[in-house]
């Protein structure tokens, strides 16, 4: 990356594997990667750091990255940024569009589209 | 021959032949018969009415008086030839005035006679002979029986038969009359029919007389007539005119037929049709129905009507914690309210007997019956409670003989269950305990499908995930630079990962079709580009098979999703690719009419029998002789589901051997654009 500045993208995925592989990708493309397992790690992640994008997993052990996008997207305090949802779920496309994510992709995915998704998102 | 009548025969030569050839005459033609003979018998002398008597004309001199004929007492006993009257005229000398007779022709025609033989007398006042005159009384013999048999014929009817005059002056009265309108004849003769009439239909009587004067009979008019009680009689009118010998109407005949017990057949027809018809619709709603509510709530109406009742109820057998109250299920001619505000039905001796299956409970006033009113608080009904006097209550016991509860009915004046409603209902709640056992059957088989449908989404959720980062980690392997033989084997795993993931979405797929949970999420596109972009990507997959495509120029713009259409496409060519291994070919061609597009996919592979054809669109089907060939036989399914759910149509052509064309069309939504 030829930003000195290394954007931060913020990942709620429990299966700890695919958390691997998104942070290896998303690192691999220059950007600052926090992750989280759980929505409560999501909600007690230390003040201060502001993502550029929120990647999260639907079904996750003590809730639903459809209520962490659908909270989000509400606040009025939430830094306007984008959502990408990603799950196995059959329905994930049409559950994200009813949350307002900005994108949906499914699992499993190509780590081409996603990297493509991930641009296409911060770009919008 | 007739020149044999001879006055003079008479033996009285002091009188003269009294006008000669004029007597003659008259006796000749007179109406009645008369012949004389002599003393032997041998007629000496017939007129044309004894001849028309005899129907036949003797030879006189030769024929006796009685030789045609066979003799009868009025009686009808035979008469012997010697008790005849002529007989002992020739024989005594006596004369004989009147005597009636019954002759046997030789016809065999019988006539009644009146017959008046005198004897004759010579000079010496010795017999030479006896002269008869026979009145001809057949007629009005006949007319005497008639007489009588109509008589009795009327007075034995059931229908009340009554004449009248044209002023409606009763005339005669038969024994039915009596009986149906409580008069005798002698207290109506000459009384006006109106006697009969209720005051509200006097004006009838008008149109009655008016049709009869104008000759025009009444039939089978059903009205009302009046008792000498003052009862009101329904009864059926026939009035007839009765004319007297020249043709002029005189009067009117009335036969009225006491109708009430018609009517009350009728009645009862009318009503076991109702119920049959009642129970029929029961019968039928319940056998297609599998939602308990509905076949309750129907069963409780039905039962209502059928019983009478005023107001029905259906309660479920089941004992709360305490081990009292029934829950309430279904009201029939009654708010819901009604039975809200007491709380539950009590499990009190009343309703016991019934959900312990002792059996339908019938009672007459249930307020008076041993098992009422032991309860407390209330002992009997609460204030308030709907107006239960007449009671019935019947079990509804399922084939394992478990009451699943009871039917019960009420009525505010006591008496008004029989034997034959308790029998109607008792039909019904056997049918309606076959419906509900299968309804819980239904239910249970419901609550199992749900349970697979949830582990089927959740088994193909958790596949799914370390599918994600086996695919993820392996094409994070690929980029790097590797041998060829690496890459070669990567790549195939990839393609492993790819078919493991197909086959799990099918599963899914098919657990949400089931669960009709499979949504769609629609969206206009052209679906030649969508076709092409397939081809490509499978030409760049599958490199046995060259796709080969024809297609209009025309844009094909559908409304659909892009996502199930794909994959469609992919099921139906990689069919193709699978199922045609000695082939390199396999070809698609679009073409539309104004209202469908149509995709055909053709290969020339091993081809489906007519059997296959039929069953390749149902789950889990897998064509025989395909065993090689790995599949779950679940593609087609979901193509076909997902095709019929776009309002479009599939089908497959095929010849075992040479190959197969499956063909699925989509409705346009848009008119085809140009480029």
């Amino acid at each position: 990356m030829s930003s000195l500045i290394k954007k931060t993208i913020c990942v709620v995925e429990d299966d700890p594997d695919i958390s691997d592989l998104i942070e290896y990708l998303l690192a691999d493309m220059g950007f600052n990667v926090t992750c989280y397992a759980t929505v409560d790690a999501f909600d007690r992640r230390p003040a201060g750091t502001v993502p550029e994008l929120l990647i999260l997993d639907i079904m996750l052990p003590d809730g639903s990255g459809l209520d962490i996008c659908r909270r989000w997207k509400a606040d009025q305090d939430s830094p306007k940024i984008p959502v990408l949802i990603m799950s196995a779920h059959s329905e994930g496309k049409s559950l994200a569009q009813d949350v307002c994510a900005d994108d949906f992709i499914s699992k499993p995915f190509d780590i081409n589209e996603f990297a493509r998704r991930v641009q296409l998102s911060l770009a919008s | 021959m007739r020149d044999h009548f001879d006055t003079r025969s008479r033996g009285n030569k002091d009188q003269p032949a009294t006008g000669g050839q004029d007597f003659k005459d008259l006796v000749e033609s007179s109406p009645v018969a008369f012949y004389t003979c002599d003393k032997n018998g041998y007629l000496t002398y017939f007129n044309r009415a004894a001849v028309r008597l005899w129907s036949m004309e003797p030879e006189p001199g030769r024929d006796l008086w009685h030789s045609p004929w066979k003799f009868y007492y009025p009686d009808g006993q035979p008469m012997p030839l010697d008790a005849c009257p002529m007989s002992r005229t020739l024989k005594e000398g006596k004369s004989f005035e009147g005597v009636e007779i019954t002759i046997e022709r030789s016809d065999h025609t019988f006539r009644n006679l009146l017959v008046f033989p005198q004897p004759l007398f010579g000079e010496e006042n010795d017999l030479i002979g006896a002269h008869n005159t026979l009145v001809d009384i057949t007629t009005q013999k006949l007319g005497d029986q008639n007489q009588a048999i109509l008589t009795a014929i009327v007075e034995s009817s059931d229908d009340a038969i009554v004449s009248k005059d044209l002023n409606g002056m009763i005339t005669s009265w038969n024994k039915a009359a009596e009986h149906i309108f409580g008069y005798t004849e002698a207290e109506v003769r000459g009384k006006h029919i109106s006697i009969l009439i209720p005051p509200a239909l006097l004006s009838e009587e008008d149109t009655i007389i008016g049709s009869i004067r104008a000759g025009q009979k009444i039939d089978h008019f059903q009205t009302i007539r009046r008792h000498k009680s003052g009862k009101e009689i329904p009864i059926s009118l026939t009035v007839s005119p009765v004319r007297d010998s020249t043709g002029k109407i005189i009067g009117a005949s009335k036969i009225a037929r006491d109708i009430s017990e018609r009517l009350h057949t009728e009645k009862i027809a009318e009503q076991s049709v109702h119920r049959l018809s009642v129970l029929n619709a029961v019968g039928k709603a319940i056998s297609e129905k599998l939602d308990v509510q509905a076949i309750l709530q129907q069963v409780t109406d039905a039962t209502t009507q059928v019983s009478g009742a005023a107001f029905g109820a259906f309660f479920y057998n089941k004992v709360d914690e305490q081990g009292e109250s029934y829950m309430l299920f279904t009201l029939s001619g009654a708010p819901r309210e009604a039975f809200e505000k007491f709380g539950m039905p009590r499990n009190t001796a009343v309703f016991d007997a019934t959900f312990s299956g002792k059996g339908n409970v019938r009672v007459g006033n249930i307020r008076k019956d041993p098992r009422y009113g032991h309860n407390a608080p209330h002992h009997g009904m609460p204030k308030g409670h709907l107006p239960v006097v007449s009671y019935l209550a019947i079990p509804v016991i399922s084939a394992s003989g478990t009451v699943i509860g009871g039917l019960f009915f009420g009525h505010p004046e006591p008496d008004k269950f029989t034997l034959e409603h308790e029998e109607l209902v008792s039909g019904i709640a056997a049918q309606a305990a076959i419906a509900l056992d299968n309804s819980k059957l239904f239910e249970e088989v419901k609550a199992l499908s749900a349970k697979k449908d949830e582990f089927i989404a959740l088994a193909s959720h958790e596949l799914k995930t370390p599918l994600t980062s086996i695919k993820g980690f392996l094409q994070v392997l690929d980029r790097a630079d590797r041998e060829p033989t690496d890459k070669l084997f990567i790549t195939k795993a990839l393609g492993q990962v790819e078919k493991l993931n197909a086959l799990v979405s099918d599963l899914l797929d098919v657990s949400r079709v089931e669960g009709g949970q499979l949504r769609f999420d629609k969206v206009e596109f052209d679906l030649k580009e969508a076709v092409n972009d397939i081809i490509e990507t499978l030409n760049y997959t599958h490199k046995t098979h060259r796709i080969l495509v024809s297609q209009p120029e025309d844009r094909l713009v559908v409304e659909a999703d892009r996502q199930r259409i794909e994959q469609v496409l992919v099921n139906l060519l990689t069919n193709a690719i699978k199922y045609s291994p000695k082939a390199d070919q396999v070809w698609v061609e679009l073409e539309h009419s104004p209202d469908t597009v149509t995709v055909r996919v053709r290969d020339k592979g091993i081809g489906l029998t007519p059997e296959q054809q039929k069953n390749v669109f149902t789950r889990f089907y897998r064509a025989e002789g395909t065993s090689g060939i790995a599949g779950l036989g679940l593609g087609l399914y979901l193509t076909k589901e997902i095709i019929d759910r776009h309002g479009g149509r599939i089908s497959v052509t095929s010849t075992p051997g040479s190959g197969s064309e499956f063909s699925f069309s989509l409705p346009f939504t848009k008119k085809i654009n140009k480029y």
